[in-house]
């Protein structure tokens, strides 16, 4: 049985977060093992995007099957599902995000669509005007230090404390 | 269903839920500093893979796409970050909530949805930014 180390999160303090190091082994083992059983540097965003491309009917940017990146979505649905189950943190939540979000944008109800859509729609247009996310870019761009990925993820990184910083001054 | 990615993406998800970035305050936390702890994760992250990947290439060819500075790289970055900060979401955590019962990542998936459709139709042919896939299957491993 793994014991999972002590919470450094101060909010959901039912879940116990793994340190730094733990989360950065995992992290980079989770993209390794990818390079070695699919044969494909991971990526998350190009595979959202396939899956726009074959709705609307047109050449995806990536010829892999459509099925391919449909276990990959299922699977993290599932492993976001083990995880809240193993931790005991499983609950069916719609409106109601966060103590922090609620501080940030009020607790009216129709706060969280819109604000959530919004960023949904900044999420999906830039990764793929940026071609590619945390993942394909932040991960595994980085880390073979292509000029793409080190732009885009600066940038990304950047904007998202801008933002975070801006909201949080109000 | 192929089972290699759906474990992979399992793999992906359980770690993305315990390390916290499926939690909205504490991609916050991050991201206004209160709390480095997932900055260096990523870090971390970054860094053993730096030398593994290095090791890789030195050992076979594999054949990774660059990945070169392109007209949407910066502003598409920049988009990215502020709908990030706001969803609390990056597009594989938006999954992984749902698999935790977080339902409000629906709104954000839709959104991801439409914001990929505009670009895909307003302006990916017009910039010239589509990318190819993000490596070919490799010929030493080959899945």
């Amino acid at each position: 049985m793994i014991v999972f180390p002590a919470s450094c999160g101060r909010y959901d303090l039912r879940m116990h977060y793994w340190p730094f190091w733990l989360g950065g082994i995992a992290l980079a083992g989770v993209a390794l093992a990818h390079w070695l059983v699919v044969g494909q540097l991971m990526s998350v965003s190009s595979r959202f995007s396939a899956i726009v491309d074959r709705v609307r009917g047109r050449a995806p940017t990536r010829p892999d099957p459509i099925g391919s990146h449909v276990s990959f979505l299922v699977g993290l649905v599932l492993g976001g599902l083990a995880s809240a189950l193993l931790a005991g943190t499983f609950g069916v939540t719609i409106l109601d995000v966060s103590p922090r979000f609620a501080a940030t944008f009020g607790s009216a109800p129709i706060v969280t669509p819109i604000v959530m859509m919004t960023g949904g729609v900044l999420v999906g247009f830039g990764t793929r005007m940026a071609s590619g996310c945390t993942s394909g870019h932040g991960l595994c761009g980085v880390a073979r230090l292509q000029p793409g990925s080190l732009l885009a993820t600066c940038a990304f990184f950047g904007t998202g404390v801008l933002t975070s910083m801006l909201l949080g001054a109000r | 269903m192929n089972a290699r990615l759906l474990g992979m993406g399992a793999l992906l998800g359980f770690s993305l839920s315990r390390i916290g970035f499926t939690s909205w305050d504490e991609v916050n936390a991050m991201f206004t500093f209160r709390d480095l702890r997932m900055f260096l994760a990523f870090a971390v992250g970054v860094a053993l893979l730096t030398g593994a990947f290095a090791i890789i290439a030195r050992w076979s060819s594999p054949a990774w796409a660059a990945r070169p500075i392109h007209r949407g790289t910066l502003v598409g970055g920049v988009l990215f970050g502020i709908g990030w900060a706001l969803s609390g979401a990056c597009p594989g955590v938006l999954l992984a909530q749902l698999g935790e019962g977080k339902l409000y990542a629906l709104f954000a998936i839709a959104g991801v949805g439409i914001g990929n459709w505009a670009y895909g139709a307003l302006l990916e042919a017009r910039l010239g930014t589509a990318s190819s896939a993000p490596s070919a299957p490799s010929s030493a491993l080959k899945a």
